[in-house]
C-alpha cells in the first residue's frame, strides 16, 4: 500500500513539472512572437493609422479605411511622432488646419504616458518605504535625499539611511504638517515617482484612512502639504504621477469601477477619460499628447481600441482593431489537444509581479487528447500485461491530466508485485 | 526507529555536516561583507534606493546555498550505502525497511533543516543591520523559497541515489530538477507570497515519493 501511494506521489510531483514545463517547451518550440498592434491618429488626414504585423518581421501600415502604406509615407501621416525625421527631411515647420507647427512647439507639447496591469498596488510586491525629494526653490537639480518615509498608524516616519535610525525631528514635522491639514492615520494609497530623472518633484499623493486624497512636498527641506478636493467616495483605487514639463495634469487617477482620470494642475479638477470597454486588470494603456489632440489606445492582447480627444478630452475619434496572432490554427489547436490544461508559474509579465502557478484549461480540444491519451494507456497495459483492475486509479489521473497523465504513469510504471 | 540507528547515521555524516555549516557561515561572512560594500563606497540612500525601488536581489548569491547543502548531505549519507550495498542488507533486517529508511532521512534532514534555521536567523540579521526591517522582512519572504528548496533537494536526491533503475533515476532527475525550478523562477522580491504555501503542499508529496525506490530496491527490481 505504501508503495503504491508513493508512485502516485512520484506521479502527481511529475504531472505537477509537466504541466508546468512542456506547454512552455511547446511554444518555444512552435509559437510565434506575439507583436501588439499600435495605433496612432493622424493629423493630417484625420483617421486612425496602424502598425502591425501579419508575417514574422514584417511590419504593415495602413489606416482605418483599408489604405495601406509604406513607412515613409506614414511618417507624414504622423508628423507629431516622426517630427525629428522630418527635421531632418526638411519638412519642418508642417501646416496643419492653417496653422504651423516647428520643432520647439512640437517637443514642448508632446508628453505620453503608460498604465499597464502590473503598475497597481495589488499586482506588483512593493516596500512602502519612499524618498521625498528635496525642492529647493534656488536649486534646479533634483537631489537625493538622506532619509526615506514610511507611514505607520500613527505618524510619518523619516529613516536616515546611513544610520539606519529614525530622523525624529524631520517625522515630528512632517506628522504635523499631515496632521494640521486632517490627515488621519494610516495612508491606504501613496503614489509618487520615485526617481530623480524628471524635470522636477511633485512629491507625492497620499490617501489617507478617510479616503481623503493629499499632496505632500518637501519644498526648502519643509513640508508643504494640502488637502485636495478630489472626492472622498470616489473609490481610488490607484493613482500614478508622472511630472512633465507641461503642467497640465499631475498623474492619472484609477477608480475601483475601472474609471480613469487625469489629475489637472487645475486645483485637481478630475478630468474623466473617455473610455469604452477599458478593463484596468488585463489591458495595457498608453496616451501620447500632441500639439492637438490627445490619443488613448489600450489593449489586452487580442483587439486594440483606440480614442482621439482634442485638448478638453471630448472625443473626436474612435477606432477598434482586432490584433492578428501569428500563430498557426494548427500550432494552437494542437495545443489544446495535447495539453488539456497547463500551470502558469507566473501571469503575463504586463499583468502581475507575483508568482501565481494557477491552473489554466486549453478549452474542449483537451478532451480528444484526454480519450487517446486512455486509449493508449489501455494498450500499453494490455501489451505489458499489467492488471487494469488493480490499476484502476492511473486511468482517473489520465482522465483529468491526459498526455502529462499517460506520460507519469507509464515511465512511473506499476510494479507487477502490487 | 531506535536512537542507535540516529547515532550511527550521525556517524555517518558529522563531518560532512560540520564542513557544510561552517562553509555557510563562511558564506554569510562573504555576504555581510558584499551587503556592507555600497554603504561604504557609495550613500546608503543608493543602496535603499536600489533594494526598495530598482528592486535589486543584492542577496541573490544565497540562492543555491541550501540547495547545495541539501545534496550534499544527501550525497554523504547514501551514495556509501549504495556503493558498499549496505542499503540492502540494513533494509533486509528484521525492521520495517520503510521506518528505518524514514529514520535515515529523519536524521539528514535534521540536519537541513538546522543548518538552514542557522542561515535564515544570519541572513536576518546580516539585512536588519543595513536595512529597514521592511526590507528584512521582503528579504525573508523572499529567500523562503530558496530556503525551502534545500530541503526538497535533499529528498530528491535522496530518492535519485536509492534508485535502482538509470533509466529511472534520469527520470527524477529531470522531474526534480524542474521541480526545484519553480523555486527560481523569478527575480523579483516577494513575488512568491502568495503561492509558497501551495509548493509546500506539493512538496510534502516528497516525504511518501521517497519509499518507492525503497520498495523497488528491496524487491530486486532493475
Amino acid at each position: 500500500m505504501v508503495a503504491r501511494l508513493s508512485r502516485y506521489a512520484v506521479i502527481i510531483i511529475s504531472i505537477y513539472v509537466m504541466s508546468v514545463y512542456m506547454p512552455h517547451f511547446y511554444w518555444k518550440a512552435f509559437g510565434a512572437f506575439q507583436w501588439g498592434t499600435l495605433l496612432f491618429y493622424s493629423p493630417t488626414h484625420k483617421n486612425f493609422v496602424y502598425k502591425e504585423i501579419k508575417i514574422a518581421h514584417r511590419f504593415q501600415y495602413g489606416d482605418e479605411t483599408g489604405k495601406t502604406y509604406n513607412r515613409k509615407d506614414v511618417e507624414e501621416l504622423l508628423p507629431f511622432l516622426y517630427w525629428k525625421n522630418l527635421d531632418k527631411m526638411g519638412k519642418l515647420p508642417i501646416t496643419i488646419d492653417g496653422k504651423a507647427y516647428d520643432e520647439d512647439i512640437i517637443k514642448k507639447s508632446r508628453q505620453s504616458f503608460e498604465l499597464i496591469p502590473r503598475m497597481f498596488p495589488d499586482k506588483h510586491p512593493q516596500i512602502q518605504f519612499y524618498p521625498l525629494f528635496g525642492t529647493k526653490r534656488d536649486v534646479a537639480l533634483l537631489k537625493f535625499p538622506k532619509e526615506m518615509f514610511r507611514i505607520t498608524g500613527n505618524r510619518i516616519e523619516f529613516v536616515t539611511a546611513s544610520t539606519n535610525t529614525i530622523d525624529e525631528h524631520l517625522s515630528e514635522m512632517f506628522t504635523n504638517a499631515l496632521i494640521n491639514n486632517g490627515f488621519v492615520f494610516p495612508a491606504k494609497l501613496i503614489a509618487g515617482k520615485t526617481t530623480c530623472m524628471k524635470p522636477f518633484d511633485e512629491g507625492y499623493f497620499i490617501v489617507d484612512s478617510k479616503n481623503s486624497v493629499f499632496h505632500l512636498k518637501r519644498v526648502d527641506n519643509r513640508p508643504v502639504c494640502i488637502k485636495t478636493p478630489i472626492p472622498e467616495n470616489i473609490g481610488i483605487r490607484n493613482i500614478r504621477i508622472s511630472e512633465n514639463n507641461r503642467r497640465e495634469f499631475y498623474g492619472t487617477l484609477l477608480t475601483d469601477s475601472g474609471k480613469l482620470y487625469l489629475i489637472s494642475y487645475d486645483n485637481y479638477r478630475l478630468i474623466p477619460l473617455p473610455l469604452k470597454n477599458y478593463d484596468p486588470d488585463t489591458m495595457d494603456l498608453k496616451m501620447l499628447v500632441d500639439p492637438i489632440y490627445r490619443t488613448i489606445t489600450y489593449s489586452d492582447g487580442n483587439t486594440i481600441y483606440a480614442v482621439v480627444t482634442d485638448n478638453h478630452y471630448k472625443p473626436i475619434a474612435q477606432y477598434h482593431r482586432d490584433i492578428p496572432s501569428l500563430n498557426g490554427k494548427l500550432v494552437e489547436t494542437a495545443y489544446s489537444v495535447l495539453f488539456p490544461f497547463s500551470i502558469q508559474p507566473e501571469p503575463d509579465v504586463k499583468l502581475s509581479r507575483y508568482m501565481s502557478f494557477n491552473v489554466v484549461t486549453n478549452g474542449w480540444f483537451g478532451l480528444i487528447g484526454i480519450v487517446a491519451s486512455i486509449l493508449l494507456y489501455i494498450a500499453y497495459m494490455r501489451i505489458k500485461k499489467y492488471d487494469v483492475k488493480a490499476n484502476l486509479f492511473d486511468f482517473v489521473i489520465i482522465l483529468f491530466t491526459g498526455l502529462y497523465g499517460l506520460l507519469a504513469t507509464v515511465i512511473i510504471k506499476p510494479e507487477h508485485w502490487d | 526507529m531506535s536512537n542507535s540507528t540516529f547515532y550511527k547515521e550521525w556517524l555517518k555524516i558529522r563531518y560532512y555536516v560540520l564542513g557544510a555549516f561552517v562553509f555557510n557561515i563562511l558564506f554569510f561572512v562573504y555576504l555581510f561583507l558584499d551587503i556592507r560594500e555600497p554603504f561604504v563606497n557609495d550613500p546608503a540612500i543608493m543602496a535603499w534606493y536600489s533594494a526598495i525601488h530598482i528592486h535589486t536581489l543584492f542577496y541573490a548569491k544565497v540562492k543555491y546555498l541550501l540547495l547545495a547543502t541539501g545534496i550534499l548531505i544527501s550525497v554523504a549519507q547514501f551514495i556509501p550505502e549504495i556503493i558498499k550495498n549496505r542499503l540492502r542488507l540494513s533494509i533486509h533486517l528484521p525492521a520495517r525497511p520503510n521506518l528505518l529508511i524514514l529514520s535515515y532521512i529523519c536524521v539528514g534532514l535534521s540536519a537541513v533543516i538546522a543548518i538552514g534555521v542557522v542561515d535564515i536567523i544570519l541572513f536576518y540579521a546580516i539585512i536588519t543591520k543595513f536595512f529597514p526591517h521592511e526590507v528584512s522582512c521582503s528579504a525573508l519572504l523572499t529567500a523562503l523559497p530558496w530556503f525551502f528548496s534545500g530541503l526538497i533537494a535533499y529528498l530528491a536526491t535522496t530518492q535519485v541515489v536509492i534508485e535502482t533503475s538509470w533509466k529511472r533515476r534520469i527520470f527524477y532527475s529531470i522531474i526534480f530538477c524542474g521541480f526545484i525550478g519553480l523555486f527560481f523562477m523569478s527575480n523579483e522580491y516577494s513575488s512568491y507570497i502568495h503561492v509558497t504555501g501551495r509548493l509546500f503542499l506539493v512538496s510534502l508529496l516528497f516525504i511518501p515519493a521517497v519509499f518507492l525506490p525503497v520498495y523497488r530496491f528491496r524487491n530486486g527490481a532493475e
